[in-house]
């Protein structure tokens, strides 16, 4: 596949994408196509993701994206992988503690699904940046690590027409909504804690946040991403879903302006 | 005033005394909010980011009504 692309000059996710189109099914997408079809496979290839932070949600999010078979993930983190992560990020090895977060996901996508194109952009997600970071995108997702960078991501959506799919964790707990440009989403919400980074967090300042919760923000978020792309099923635009897997209650908190 | 109460369980730990439910029935006074319910219930209000009373969110000064169901979910922002 990859010697016939290059021979064609395309990429291998293109490649793979015309493939879908003339009705042709490379094997790695056999088991997604009873879900998403032909043409919903070759959509994914086709699209632009980022990926803003790439540690617990940011990591097990880029894998199943690029097992999906998004085309292109843009993966966006400063900081480097250490003791702290091994518990639940999903890169995370011995090995690569001081190796940078985005180089070692990307490294390991690459190994998943030739078809994906990596971007790496080791750097603060911040209002300087951002706009140029996302224009091209169709979903920004939200793997942040706190309130205050999730207000900045949110108002770059707005401002570049990019729906933002959020999640958080926190202990065993986990949320979850997508925010398309001029909803309200997470600003009827005031930041109550304040870290030693100075930014706005939550109580996982106290909970920490355990191997599991990651994991299970990140497949919803990735189910939101590939509803949006498609245009298929009902999204969680306008609610948030709060799970708590400790006694298994879930809500769906209306976000409309109070 | 008999009520419903949800308190996420990240906490019941927070609250004076502590909770050991998630989900209980109260009885307050009539003309009860929910900020006097927070408080009676001893967790710390900067803690509580979500209120919702019937499914809807609502403000801390919202008055509670008979049978209300009153939900109570913390910020989180662990990613």
């Amino acid at each position: 596949m990859r010697s016939l692309a290059s021979r064609l000059g395309m990429s291998t996710g293109e490649l793979s994408a015309v493939a879908l189109d003339n009705g042709f099914l490379p094997l790695r997408y056999v088991k997604n196509i009873g879900t998403i079809g032909l043409d919903g496979q070759a959509r994914l290839l086709r699209a632009v993701v980022v990926v803003v932070g790439a540690g617990g949600i940011g990591g097990f999010a880029a894998e199943m994206l690029a097992r999906f078979g998004v085309g292109r993930l843009k993966l966006i983190d400063p900081d480097l992988f250490d003791e702290t992560n091994l518990n639940r990020q999903n890169f995370s090895c011995c090995d690569v503690v001081g190796m940078a977060k985005v180089d070692v996901v990307r490294d390991r996508i690459l190994e998943i699904n030739a078809d994906v194109e990596v971007e790496t952009h080791r750097t603060a997600a911040g209002r300087d940046n951002l706009p140029d970071l996302i224009e091209d995108a169709s979903v920004a997702i939200d793997a942040l690590d706190s309130l205050t960078d999730r207000f900045v991501l949110q108002e770059a959506c707005a401002r570049m027409g990019v729906v933002m799919v959020h999640g958080a964790i926190a202990g065993t707990a986990l949320q979850v909504t997508t925010i398309h440009p001029g909803d309200p989403g997470l600003t009827t919400f005031a930041p109550v804690l304040e870290g030693e980074d100075g930014k706005a967090h939550g109580i996982e300042l106290e909970t920490g946040n355990p191997p599991t919760t990651p994991a299970i923000s990140a497949a919803i978020e990735v189910e939101e991403t590939v509803k949006v792309i498609l245009g298929q099923g009902t999204t969680l635009r306008g609610k948030m879903l709060y799970l708590d897997t400790l006694d298994w209650s879930l809500d769906f908190i209306d976000l409309a302006e109070q | 005033m008999h009520i419903h109460v949800k308190v996420a369980t990240i906490l019941l730990k927070r609250a004076d005394p502590p909770l050991t439910e998630s989900y209980f029935d109260y009885d307050c006074p009539d003309g009860t909010d929910v900020k006097t319910l927070i408080d009676m219930l001893g967790i710390p209000a900067e803690l509580v980011w979500s209120i919702t009373v019937n499914s809807k969110r609502s403000k801390i000064d919202r008055v509670i009504m008979p049978d209300d169901i009153v939900i109570l979910i913390p910020a989180i922002s662990g990613g």
